[in-house]
């Protein structure tokens, strides 16, 4: 068994434990005419101010507080027993109150991204492997230009109405910005065949020399769709967060007023 | 061939800073300057390169990563050829993710503020606040502080005060209602009963019961013990637990013995449980506020079981026990008279569903019973008043004179003196005294009898003359007074309109009863000198023995009939004769002796309208203890009942499906064969019929009664203006 098999059986086994320890207090409670929404409810709290612990911890590098990897895997088996908390708070039902199916919604789209972040970071990284370059996110644009300053250094030399025409109505804008990012999440080969495709296609009008400027045409296609292709998934990789990490704060901060107005009219 | 896009040397590429706020402006065009914006986001673009000098000459010093030295070199001033061009710098992915969550935070948190820190949207607050809307049944409320004492004093505190003890029956009234968390427990008093202005208060202590109090101010609870488990008196409740403790649990689900483990269930230190123990509100208009699952049922319980096809105790309540308020023979009148008689006996020619279809109601004694038992019923009279066989020539031995006295007197010498006369005549503490003497004697046959049996025997003779004689002139009056007496309670309206009067409602006063007709003539007939012999014998003076032989049949009002022996009896008009039904209700409110004797009488099948015979009329304990009302429940067959037992209803509806016979199975003796858990498994079991506990159990002995709606708005009139006004719904 590898390290990386280990670690997660170990925490599996570690959220398994506490699932079943909050299920035990959570069933003797309720079975005891208890009410448990406060319990849970301080659980709940408590949870997500952990959880958001860790997008702090991240800005306070010089502290000694454990690696951010340990920090990370907290985060993520954390996140994933305060579903069960959430579950029970809520009676394993939809809120129909304001506020709280508001903090539902909140709750719901911080999960869901987070669990969707959770698999990018799962997935993504081996798709980068498995096709150009592994490029910094920062760094594509001066790759971009250097492309681009490329093709249109090959394009002095290009004597062919029909390379030229093809040149200026499709290359130029392809190469302007990264392009086709839907297409490239979706694992989809058609941009670049489209454009390689209308390559070969001028191929019977080119003479030799022509032709090897084609040619060399097509390895920057090829090098720009990788690149587009690294953009859009580590694109993905950055924004994700954009979501998760503001709708966490405010969860946070609407939980708190939905704590003090419970102890409010709790009589 | 593949291009090979970035190097990680040192003098091959730039050290990137993505944790940066700001980025160059010309990052996107993919020409980023080496200096950067600063910290505040300023250009800080001056030239590639800083030129140094050396041996008078200036030289490029731009690096190889951005192009190396530069062609032109240094201008002659020594400043660099190749100014930067200056950009708007822009901010990192980074920073504007922490923007995003700045900006995010503050929406939240301002929005927040205003709409539950300031005065304005009380209404949206409101509806924020609220965790959902109210079950169907309370959705005319439309105020927090109808059910929440943090609201009511919020609202006290911004317009008044709502919550002052009006003192009026059902407000409640705090007597400690904490300023502030953690002050004291809160008392308050909420008037309950059944009545038009609640009954005895009953009172709410504890600090989980503030809510539970406002609760009661809607809901009347009509006893103290109604906010105990199950209502019960704690005694009682202990009874219960004690009978339950000899039975076992069985099949025990896994969540109760997890349950187990847990905390005890919430009662306050008197043993009260809050009504939101079990009832949650914000579920929703369809929430089912009573709705329990079998598990909560079983949280408090010391017998534990899985379902009630597994483990349940079985049924402790036989059918045809002597708990039920009639008796009928059915299988004596399967065999003995619908066989003979070549009639079918079914069960729904005399029995049909309710109107709730809760329980089987019994058909009209006419529709039933009339055909053979009517004339049963006219046929028996029974004596109210008469003359008893009186052994005077030994009394006349003796030197005892009882003046005048039919002869035909007592002529059934077997005959006692009936228990409503007896009953009558002990009003009179001397009368009582000498019957008790004559216990034992015959007062048709003294032979033998020492003295003072003999002078007990004449007092009785005189108490029985001036019993007749005090209520053939003191009519309605007298005998009021003296039924009143004897049975140790006021009689009733009906009860001295039935018994006294014997009329109708919407008859008049004026009328004469049938009774004092009738003994107004027996005894001008029977004991004409009663008043002259009456004087005489008071004041001392002796009055001879007249045997009377002579005399005519008294004419009897319509009712009543003056029998050869000398008694005047009552005949019953039939199936729910007045007279009867209020005698016998009389008599079981009533206390002594002479109630008793004559409930006994009463209840003998033989007796004059023969009611025992179907009727139990026998008061039980609850009735003893709260002088209660017994008409319903003596004559509650021709009503039908709901309950088996205290906690326990049958809704008998959806089981119509079945034979009745499949349940309610003929006995060998006068009566049903117990009812088993069997019969009820065979189709309440997992995956058939539900075996939840509230298919037959209830929860609260005594039901809450809702009080009229004008409490709400009361309630509201008492709220200040401005929340009245921005209130919205809860």
């Amino acid at each position: 068994m590898n390290t990386l098999a280990r670690r997660r059986l170990v925490n599996l086994a570690a959220l398994f434990t506490v699932s079943a320890l909050l299920l035990l207090v959570y069933v003797s409670y309720t079975l005891s005419l208890r009410d448990t929404s406060f319990l849970t409810g301080w659980l709940l709290l408590a949870s997500i101010v952990a959880l958001t612990l860790f997008n702090a911890r991240k800005k306070l590098p010089f502290l000694p507080l454990l690696r951010s990897a340990l920090w990370l895997q907290a985060h993520l088996y954390l996140g994933l027993a305060t579903v069960l908390v959430f579950a029970l708070h809520v009676d394993l039902r939809v809120p129909n109150g304001w506020l709280e199916g508001l903090l539902a919604l909140l709750f719901a789209v911080v999960v869901l991204s987070g669990l969707g972040g959770l698999l990018l970071s799962r997935t993504i990284p081996g798709r980068l492997r498995t096709r150009g370059e592994l490029v910094l996110f920062e760094r594509q644009p001066q790759h971009l230009r250097r492309l681009r300053e490329e093709l249109e250094a090959l394009a002095l030399r290009i004597e062919s109405a029909s390379l030229s025409r093809f040149y200026v109505d499709r290359l130029i804008w392809y190469f302007a910005r990264p392009r086709y990012l839907a297409w490239h999440l979706m694992q989809s080969h058609r941009p670049r065949q489209l454009l390689l495709d209308g390559l070969a296609g001028l191929d019977r009008y080119l003479d030799d020399d022509e032709r090897q400027v084609k040619d060399e045409m097509v390895d920057l296609i090829s090098t720009k769709d990788d690149l587009d292709y690294h953009y859009a998934h580590q694109s993905v990789l950055k924004y994700w967060l954009f979501l998760h990490i503001p709708l966490a704060y405010s969860l946070l901060i609407l939980a708190g007023i939905h704590a003090v107005v419970a102890y409010g009219w709790l009589r | 061939m593949k291009r090979h896009l970035q190097d990680f040397r040192f003098d091959r590429s730039e050290y990137e800073r993505p944790d940066q706020d700001w980025i160059c402006g010309w990052t996107e065009a993919g020409r980023p300057c080496h200096l950067g914006p600063d910290k505040a986001g300023h250009c800080r673009a001056t030239f590639e390169c800083t030129p140094f000098r050396k041996d008078d000459c200036w030289h490029c010093t731009r690096p190889g990563h951005r192009g190396g030295k530069c062609a032109e070199g240094p201008r002659p001033d020594g400043t660099c050829a190749h100014p930067i061009p200056t950009c708007q710098p822009k901010r990192s992915v980074r920073a504007r993710r922490g923007a995003l969550v700045g900006g995010a935070v503050a929406l939240t948190a301002g929005l927040a503020l205003f709409i539950f820190g300031g005065p304005y949207l009380v209404g949206l607050r409101e509806a924020m606040i609220s965790p959902g809307p109210l079950a169907a049944q309370h959705s005319a409320i439309d105020t927090c502080a109808a059910c929440h004492t943090a609201a009511a004093r919020s609202e006290a505190g911004a317009g008044g005060d709502m919550a002052g003890g009006a003192g009026e029956a059902g407000e409640v009234r705090e007597a400690g209602a904490p300023a502030e968390a953690g002050g004291p427990p809160v008392t308050a008093d909420v008037q309950g009963g059944s009545g038009p202005g609640g009954g005895a208060p009953v009172s709410v202590h504890g600090p989980g019961l503030e809510q539970t109090a406002l609760c009661l101010s809607c809901h009347r609870a009509t006893d103290e013990s109604a906010l105990q488990p199950h209502g019960l008196d704690p005694a009682e409740r202990r009874a219960i637990t004690a009978r339950m403790d000899s039975l076992e649990s069985r099949r025990v689900p896994l969540a109760l013995l997890l349950a187990a483990l847990g905390p005890d269930v919430p009662q306050e230190a008197n043993g009260a449980l809050a009504c939101a123990t079990c009832h949650e509100e914000h579920r929703g208009r369809d929430n089912r506020l009573a709705h329990m699952d079998n598990g909560l049922c079983q949280a408090c319980h010391v017998v534990r079981f899985g379902g009630f096809s597994a483990g349940h105790p079985e049924f402790t309540v036989a059918e045809g026990s002597d708990d039920l308020p009639y008796r009928f023979d059915h299988a004596g009148h399967e065999v003995e008279y619908f066989l003979d008689e070549g009639a079918e006996f079914s069960c729904a020619s005399c029995h049909t569903a309710s109107s709730s279809g809760l329980a089987m109601g019994i058909s009209s004694f006419e529709s039933m019973c009339a055909d053979c038992h009517e004339d049963e019923i006219r046929r028996d009279g029974m004596v109210v008043l008469q003359l008893p066989g009186v052994d005077y020539e030994i009394l006349a031995e003796a030197g005892i004179s009882v003046g005048e006295w039919p002869f035909n007197a007592g002529i059934d010498l077997d005959a006692p003196l009936s228990p409503l006369m007896r009953m009558l005549l002990s009003t009179d503490p001397d009368v009582a005294e000498a019957l008790d003497r004559l216990e034992g004697a015959e007062l048709s046959y003294l032979v033998g009898e020492d003295d003072a049996t003999l002078e007990a025997a004449g007092r009785v003779v005189w108490g029985l003359k001036a019993l007749l004689h005090e209520l053939s002139t003191g009519g309605r009056e007298a005998l009021a007074r003296r039924l009143e007496q004897a049975l140790g309670t006021e009689l009733t309206g009906v009860e001295v309109l039935a018994l006294v009067d014997q009329r109708d409602a919407n008859q008049p006063r004026s009328t004469e009863p049938g009774w004092l007709r009738t003994l107004r003539a027996a005894q001008e007939e029977w004991l004409p000198d009663l008043a002259s012999e009456l004087a005489r014998h008071r004041a001392g003076r002796a009055v001879p023995l007249d045997e009377r032989f002579d005399y005519a049949e008294p004419e009897a009002a319509p009712g009543w009939t003056v029998g050869f022996d000398m008694t005047i009896r009552y005949l019953p008009s039939g199936h729910g004769d007045v007279f009867l039904r209020r005698l016998a209700e009389a008599s079981a409110r009533g206390e002594g002796s002479g109630a008793d004797a004559l409930l006994a009488m009463l209840s003998d099948e033989s007796a004059a309208g023969h009611c025992a015979a179907c009727h139990t009329l026998a008061p039980d304990e609850a009735d003893a203890a709260t002088a209660g009302d017994v008409s319903g429940r003596f004559w509650l067959a021709a009503e039908g009942g709901t309950s088996m037992h205290l906690l326990t209803v049958f809704d008998h509806a959806p089981h119509l499906v079945k034979e009745c016979q499949s349940c309610h199975a003929f006995g060998t003796e006068a009566g049903f064969e117990p009812i088993t858990r069997d019969t009820c498994t065979s189709c309440h079991r997992p995956k058939m019929a539900t075996e939840s506990c509230l298919n037959c159990h209830r929860y609260h002995n005594r039901p809450f009664e809702t009080r009229p709606a004008r409490r709400m708005s009361e309630r509201d009139a008492e709220r200040p203006a401005s929340a009245r006004q921005t209130t919205g719904g809860a």
